[in-house]
């Protein structure tokens, strides 16, 4: 009895655990938007960051890039994907600066620019500067008074690839659309994602 | 006797995370289901050889919690979309960004009313309404800013809309408040966009940010 009673639960726990899907792979995987490379320079647009409005004031351009670049280290430190820096914003590269939008809700964007005539491919990181958001370190995702680092930790999931994760009851990601604590830091998921890629 | 127990644990906790998984594997699948057509405004500009589109990050993605930001929701028809037409950023980048990612552009689109939902002030019906959505354009490429919607000519639709009051990209624009998120393409009776992709009854989005 005990053997046939072994092999019951031995047979009920493979098909339990082989019926989990991997939880950690996103669901999407885009082909265009990812670099082609695992290592891309960045520069900072100081002058277009001093245009934010942060924890009440513009002309912070250089406190609000250090919460980006926390947000770098992320996913620097993190993943496999590199990036460096360079001192000064030049031509043809990923570059992070402010934007106006009139919809006060769309904090930030990343778009993907490929020159294939010329052979650069760079993404365009920027922060909404609608002077109706107040960007601030150390709230959470107030709609008027954003978390700068938390957004931009999202950010950089778009900058090396990802696109939103529709699954809102997933943990595992930073991805999601709208903001919430899942911003805070890199996720496995992502991680898993990135990794698979460069 | 021991091992049994423990077998018997690992098995039912194997069988518990399957269910649980399979659970929130079926609500992925009714997101990603799509029943509609959705539209691409790339089928209307007749001047850009391509229309890309990149990502954005929404503070909220649901009109509830920004319905006091909502001037009006209307429903009605897509009648004109303009080719994009370049706007004067008044905190004027350096040439090498310009050179790298394009000028400003903006499109309008003009929607004919056929139902009001909620108006600031009075709107009749035939009115014609305009929103603008924003990009970039290099050469001859329209960079759709990420999160904008779409829209093709003809198309019938459920919008909620503001008003700018910065005037930057132009005066008095109107803008559909969470772009992507606020902004329905009606079809087979029903209202869907990408949150919404099985569809959701008119009515009930017509009145959602009152």
């Amino acid at each position: 009895m005990r053997p046939i009673l072994t092999a019951l639960l031995l047979a009920t726990m493979v098909v339990g655990f082989s019926t989990v899907p991997n939880t950690l792979a996103h669901n999407n995987t885009p082909t265009y938007y990812k670099f082609s490379s695992s290592t891309v320079n960045v520069c900072y647009d100081i002058p277009s960051l001093n245009l934010l409005k942060y924890e009440g004031d513009t002309n912070k351009g250089t406190i609000a890039a250090s919460q980006i670049q926390l947000a770098e280290d992320e996913l620097d430190d993190n993943t496999d994907f590199n990036i460096t820096h360079d001192t000064s914003c030049g031509t043809y590269e990923s570059r992070i600066s402010s934007f106006y939008t009139m919809k006060l809700a769309k904090i930030a964007k990343a778009d993907l620019v490929v020159n294939t005539t010329r052979g650069h491919e760079y993404k365009n990181m920027e922060f909404n500067r609608n002077s109706s958001i107040d960007w601030q370190e150390d709230q959470a995702c107030l709609s008027s008074r954003p978390n700068l680092n938390w957004i931009a930790n999202h950010e950089f999931g778009h900058f090396a690839g990802m696109d939103h994760h529709d699954n809102v009851f997933r943990t595992h990601t930073m991805m999601k659309p709208n903001c919430s604590t899942s911003y805070s830091q890199i996720r496995s998921g992502d991680i898993t994602q990135v990794n698979g890629w460069y | 006797m021991k091992n049994t127990y423990l077998l018997a644990i690992v098995a039912v906790v194997g069988v518990v995370a399957a269910l649980v998984s399979m659970s929130t594997m079926s609500e992925t699948h009714l997101h990603s289901k799509t029943s509609y057509v959705p539209s691409d405004i790339a089928n209307s500009l007749g001047s850009v050889t391509g229309v890309i589109q990149g990502e954005a990050s929404w503070s909220t993605t649901d009109i509830k919690k920004v319905k006091d930001n909502v001037d009006y929701t209307i429903k009605g028809t897509v009648v004109h979309i303009s080719e994009p037409i370049i706007w004067i950023d008044p905190s004027p980048r350096d040439p090498g960004y310009i050179e790298s990612f394009g000028h400003n552009v903006k499109i309008n689109v003009d929607i004919e009313v056929e139902k009001v939902g909620k108006a600031k002030v009075p709107l009749e019906y035939g009115s014609i309404v305009t929103v603008v959505i924003t990009g970039k354009l290099l050469n001859d490429v329209l960079y759709l800013d990420g999160g904008e919607e779409h829209y093709e000519l003809g198309e019938q639709v459920v919008v909620h809309i503001a008003e700018d009051p910065n005037d930057i990209v132009g005066d008095d624009v109107l803008y559909v408040v969470l772009g992507e998120f606020s902004k329905y393409t009606i079809q087979n009776g029903l209202a869907y966009n990408e949150q919404f992709p099985n569809g959701r009854n008119i009515s009930s989005v017509m009145s959602e940010a009152r």
